[in-house]
Formats: structure tokens, C-alpha cells, sequence
């Protein structure tokens, strides 16, 4: 495979059909043993997978995250190698179809502010992990997680709090989220900025400075 | 001490620090150069920390964008090392 500078590999990328064709197939197969690495070497999760499965699988992103490079090829400004740029939307094409993957039957319906925490009626123990710490602590925290659980079901709209709990507490990626939103990462960043924003806002009026809570928790 | 991992996780954002617009929209962008550009010289062993905290704090609130980030500097190092070659 020849290698192309920044330049090149635009003009190749523009160019005749036939150089064009050619192009594109070095980029597809070259975002292919990139996202093949990655599925075989970083994603301990799908170390079960056979390397037929695997290759199938970096085969299908490579074709899509070649049409993406295309997509976007006006914005390259040629700042960084052209290849860490077509990797980079590769890597972020596969991380997010890996994760749509995994998350398929999550559900945001699921995180309703009735019971979803259930503070209330969890043992302290419970809230605070295997260990439990003394128990003067062990109650003053349990204290400050039902102080923020009233916040969570008082002061958020229903959409930031799906939002907040989905991200901060179960771990749900942020595109998945967006998606079932109909949202995107840039309206997500937004909406928990001012989430955030709010139950601090609370936590503080309530007496619970963002210090006093870092101290409590860690 | 430990605590319950979920609170932790809430605690945690609750108490994070606030990314800039630019991160954000760094973030955000699918096709970021920039990110392309930090990428490469943290994989060619330049710290993060030293380049852009602010962006390093972004990622501790944010795991999904460092773990983007973070697969590219892992494909950029093997690609350094011949590990991608066929």
C-alpha cells in the first residue's frame, strides 16, 4: 500500500475514477486493520469473539467510516496526518455502534424519578458499599443521598433527570442516551450542564457545599 | 471507606469540574482535528496533562470521549510500532 501525504491523499480522494477507486480502497483497508486492532487487541469484551467475527466486524465499519471520511473530507484542514484524522472518525463510528450494541434493550423510559433510586427504602449498608464506614458517617451520608434524591425528583425536569441518571449513575453511554432523546452529544452536554448546575445550586441552599460532599464521599 | 458505586458516580459529576465550550464543541465534532493533533503526540509520549488539563478533566467527568480518545492514541502507537502491518 503506498503511502500518500496529506495532500495526496485528498487529490486521490478527488481524483479520477480510477484513482479515486483506488484510494478509496487503501483508506477502507486501511481503517480496516485499524478497527480490526482495536476489536482484537483493546476490547476485552469481545475476547470471546472468533477472528472471523472480529475481521466481519471491522470489515462492516470500515466500509461506513470510509463514506463518513468522504462525507466530511471538505473540513480536513490538514493540521494533523490525514490517517489519524480518517482514524479518528473510525474509532468514534465503531465505539458508538459497539455501545448501541451493548445497550440495546436499555430503555430511558426506564428512569423514572418514582423508585429509581429508592433511597428511601435502601439500607444504609446498601447505599454505601461493602464496606461499611462508622456509623456516625455511614448516617450523614445516608442523610446527604436522600437530600439529593429529593433534589434529583424536585428540582430537574423529567428529561434532565433520565438524562442525569442514566449518564452519572448507570452508565449509559452518552450517543446511546441521545439517541433514544432524539438528541445529539452537543444538546446532552447541555442538558446536564444545566442539570448540574441546578442540584448545585440546591445542594448548596440545602447546606451541602460541592467540598463538604467530595469529603463525605471519598 | 468505600460507597456504593452509582452514588459515587452521581457524587463524582455532581462535584466535576465544568468543560468549556470549546472542549465541548472539540468533543463533540466527529471529525475534530484538533483532537486528531493531540492524539498524535500524546502517542508519541507527550502527556495530556501537560498539553490540555482542561481537556483531561473533561475526560474524567466524561469516560465515553476518553475512551474515543484514547483508542485512537492506543491505534497511533501500534501503528508507530508496525503492530497494524499486515
Amino acid at each position: 500500500m503506498s503511502e500518500r501525504t496529506n495532500e495526496q491523499w485528498v487529490a486521490d480522494l478527488h481524483g479520477a475514477p480510477g484513482v479515486q477507486a483506488q484510494a478509496l480502497e487503501d483508506l477502507r483497508m486501511r481503517l480496516q486493520r485499524s478497527i480490526l486492532y482495536y476489536l482484537s487487541h483493546e476490547r476485552s469484551d469481545l475476547a470471546s469473539r472468533s477472528s472471523q467475527e472480529l475481521s466481519q466486524m471491522a470489515d462492516d465499519l470500515a466500509q461506513d467510516a470510509t463514506l463518513r471520511v468522504m462525507e466530511n473530507l471538505s473540513t480536513f484542514r490538514g493540521d494533523s496526518r490525514f490517517t489519524t484524522w480518517a482514524n479518528k472518525i473510525a474509532v468514534r463510528l465503531a465505539i458508538s455502534e459497539l455501545r448501541r450494541v451493548r445497550h440495546k434493550d436499555f430503555s430511558l423510559d426506564d428512569m423514572t424519578a418514582d423508585g429509581d433510586l429508592q433511597i428511601e427504602n435502601t439500607t444504609v449498608s446498601a447505599l454505601n458499599g461493602t464496606t461499611p464506614p462508622d456509623p456516625e458517617r455511614a448516617t450523614e451520608r445516608a442523610e446527604v443521598l436522600q437530600k439529593i434524591d429529593q433534589a434529583l425528583s424536585e428540582v430537574l425536569t423529567p428529561r434532565q433527570y433520565q438524562a442525569l441518571v442514566a449518564i452519572a449513575m448507570r452508565d449509559i453511554p452518552m450517543d446511546v442516551v441521545a439517541e433514544q432523546m432524539g438528541s445529539n452529544r452537543n444538546a446532552l452536554y447541555k442538558l446536564l450542564h444545566d442539570a448540574r448546575r441546578k442540584l448545585r445550586l440546591y445542594l448548596e441552599s440545602q447546606d451541602l457545599p460541592i467540598d463538604y460532599m467530595l469529603e463525605l464521599f471519598h | 471507606m468505600s460507597t456504593n458505586p452509582a452514588m459515587q458516580r452521581l457524587v463524582d459529576f455532581l462535584c466535576g469540574s465544568t468543560s468549556s465550550d470549546e472542549i465541548i464543541d472539540m468533543d463533540c465534532n466527529m471529525c475534530c482535528e484538533q483532537l486528531a493533533c493531540l492524539a498524535e503526540q500524546v502517542a508519541a509520549g507527550a502527556r495530556l496533562a501537560d498539553l490540555r488539563p482542561d481537556l483531561e478533566a473533561h475526560f474524567h467527568t466524561w469516560p465515553d470521549s476518553a475512551e474515543e480518545f484514547y483508542a485512537l492514541v492506543a491505534i497511533l502507537r501500534a501503528e508507530a510500532s508496525g503492530t497494524l502491518q499486515e
